[in-house]
């Protein structure tokens, strides 16, 4: 490319489409976040972890715990609910899942956290693919 | 010599073989937190923080993509990757070494490159440092071209490639930070003032980052580019025990009782006194605050427990072990890499290309190594690691701007000072070996002797 005819135009567009990722994100509200992932939307759950983690109880845990969406019930095991609900209370919700294969799979969740010492492993993987329900 | 491009393949070919020998190794440490964050964000759609951080998401990223893709095999379709992309740090290094040094030292550079063992190893690993290096280097030869020529296209390209490394490690964003510093004064230099194709160098850096900080605004308040792991680092290096992760996974298979002492030599070893526990907090923000918070008022306090152990840290980096050492220690290998027939003559190689990379980079470095930012800015941002913690790990992207100082040690005549100031560094990498000497030895024995 000749240098002379280097415009402004590039760092111009180059600015725009940086700007933009920024113009489309907006932090909703509580109510907004909880009725998302009531309806199945597991991507509020860390939202609501980070903006609002009072909202995360042992209560919408129970909820979401007899969600009729398989994966609502499986989020219940997952780290973003910890330190706002009690480890302790988290796996007694686990152990009550239904049915056993998503109890299973919600254990690999709790159990191989990535702060536990006890990390994932090939087997839990394996594991944990062959009770999936087909997508 | 064969020519640059057949080290190139020599390179590739070497780690396809290890990753071949390697087998589906377990998973280690790190290794299982990429692959639980990849598994679930496949899973739930969102990458979460672990908690005691946020990594970049480009690697959990591929985590997750592998999974959706190739189901349980998605991490050795990305073990694969690695291998396929370790061909662009290849040509990295060598373009790298012909831009700063000379043609003939380039070769050397790339056969260097393809024969070094431990950062072959790595491939067979789920750290992301080999996809970390394989943009980097690359970008950096964008750069280089794109400054001299006043290239806005190869500064584009330059600026994305830095840009998509900083989503892979949190350094990546260092340097981009340094580099971009770089152009200016490089630019200013030649009289030209600020215009639009040193701008475009960096917004490219920041374009890939836009998104994700643009998603971490939303998430968490702050537009994070990158990683938010300072924290969680200072908890690991700013406080009264040392924590060499060389050993420590080895250490934690043994009952407390038979555990070794594996301290640094005397003068820099911590008294395990005095420390701080890792503090809790509503959110991750608040607990990497706190974490910063208690680093600080602990290095006021030991100022001088601060500094030694630097340099246990420093020894801790440039210790010649590896992981993938350690993984043969650890027994994570379930293929023929395991085998003594080939483990030990891996562990005897791999230990005596790290010691003479050290050596010989630390002489080079002293000595001949290229002066150029390019060279300078992100071996400096790489040694600077141990101000925070040490292991071997951390050396990876160092060691190919060490591979660029020896290729330029091995193509220079040296006049009496340059000998002089090399046999010095030589002489204090010989040192810093004696501090970390114990450990070492035991990691190295460790691995010799498994199964």
């Amino acid at each position: 490319m000749n240098p002379k005819r280097v415009s402004w135009a590039t760092p111009i567009a180059l600015a725009l489409l940086c700007a933009a990722p920024f113009l489309s994100k907006s932090r909703a509200s509580e109510e907004v976040l909880l009725q998302r992932l009531r309806s199945g939307e597991c991507e509020a759950l860390p939202l609501l972890a980070a903006g609002y983690p009072h909202a995360l109880t042992p209560a919408l845990m129970e909820e979401l715990a007899r969600h009729e969406e398989h994966r609502l019930r499986e989020l219940v095991a997952h780290q973003a609910w910890i330190p706002h609900v009690k480890l302790r209370d988290q796996l007694t919700r686990i152990a009550t899942l239904e049915p056993r294969e998503l109890r299973e799979r919600a254990k690999v969740w709790a159990e191989r956290r990535t702060t536990s010492r006890e990390t994932l492993t090939r087997a839990d993987i394996a594991a944990y693919w062959t009770s999936r329900e087909p997508r | 010599m064969p020519s640059v491009r057949a080290w190139i393949l020599i390179g590739v070919s070497l780690r396809a073989v290890l990753a071949i020998l390697a087998g589906q190794a377990e998973l280690q440490s790190d290794e299982a937190h990429y692959a639980w964050l990849g598994l679930s964000w496949e899973r739930f759609g969102f990458l979460s923080d672990s908690q005691r951080f946020l990594w970049p998401p480009a690697y959990p990223y591929l985590h997750k993509l592998g999974f959706q893709l190739f189901q349980d095999e998605g991490i050795l379709a990305l073990r694969s990757l690695q291998v396929l992309a370790s061909g662009l740090t290849g040509w990295g290094v060598a373009g790298l070494t012909r831009r700063l040094v000379q043609p003939e030292a380039a070769r050397w550079a790339a056969c260097l490159w393809a024969l070094h063992l431990p950062l072959a190893g790595y491939c067979t690993l789920g750290w992301p440092d080999s996809l970390f290096i394989a943009l980097l280097l690359p970008a950096l030869c964008f750069l280089h071209d794109g400054a001299i020529d006043d290239n806005p296209g190869r500064l584009l390209l330059a600026g994305l490639l830095l840009g998509l490394s900083a989503l892979f490690k949190e350094i990546g964003l260092h340097v981009g930070i340094l580099a971009t510093c770089w152009v200016f004064i490089h630019t200013m230099r030649r009289s030209a003032g600020v215009g639009p194709t040193t701008l475009t160098f960096a917004l490219a850096l920041a374009l890939p980052l836009a998104p994700w900080a643009a998603r971490n605004l939303q998430h968490y308040g702050q537009p994070i580019p990158s990683g938010v792991t300072l924290g969680e680092n200072l908890y690991q290096g700013w406080n009264s025990t040392d924590r060499n992760f060389d050993n420590l996974p080895l250490l934690r298979r043994h009952p407390q009782e038979e555990r070794p002492a594996l301290a640094p030599a005397a003068p820099f070893a911590l008294t395990g006194e005095g420390g701080w526990d890792r503090p809790g907090g509503l959110t991750l923000l608040e607990r990497d605050a706190a974490k910063r918070k208690g680093a600080l008022e602990w290095a006021q306090a030991n100022l001088g427990d601060l500094a030694r152990s630097r340099v246990a840290k420093l020894a801790h980096m440039i210790a010649p072990t590896s992981f993938p050492v350690r993984h043969i220690a650890l027994e994570n290998y379930p293929g023929m890499l395991a085998d003594r027939l080939i483990s030990r003559p891996f562990i005897a190689l791999a230990t005596l290309q790290a010691a003479l990379a050290a050596l010989l980079g630390a002489a080079a470095i002293a000595s001949c190594a290229p002066r150029h930012g390019l060279f300078w800015l992100p071996t400096a941002a790489f040694l600077a690691q141990p101000l925070l913690v040490g292991m071997s790990r951390l050396r990876v992207p160092l060691t190919p701007f060490l591979i660029i100082a020896v290729a330029s040690l091995l193509t220079t005549s040296l006049d009496r000072r340059q000998r002089r100031r090399a046999v010095i560094a030589g002489a204090i990498t010989l040192g810093l070996f004696w501090v970390d000497l114990a450990s070492t030895t035991w990691v190295l024995g460790e691995a010799w002797g498994a199964e």
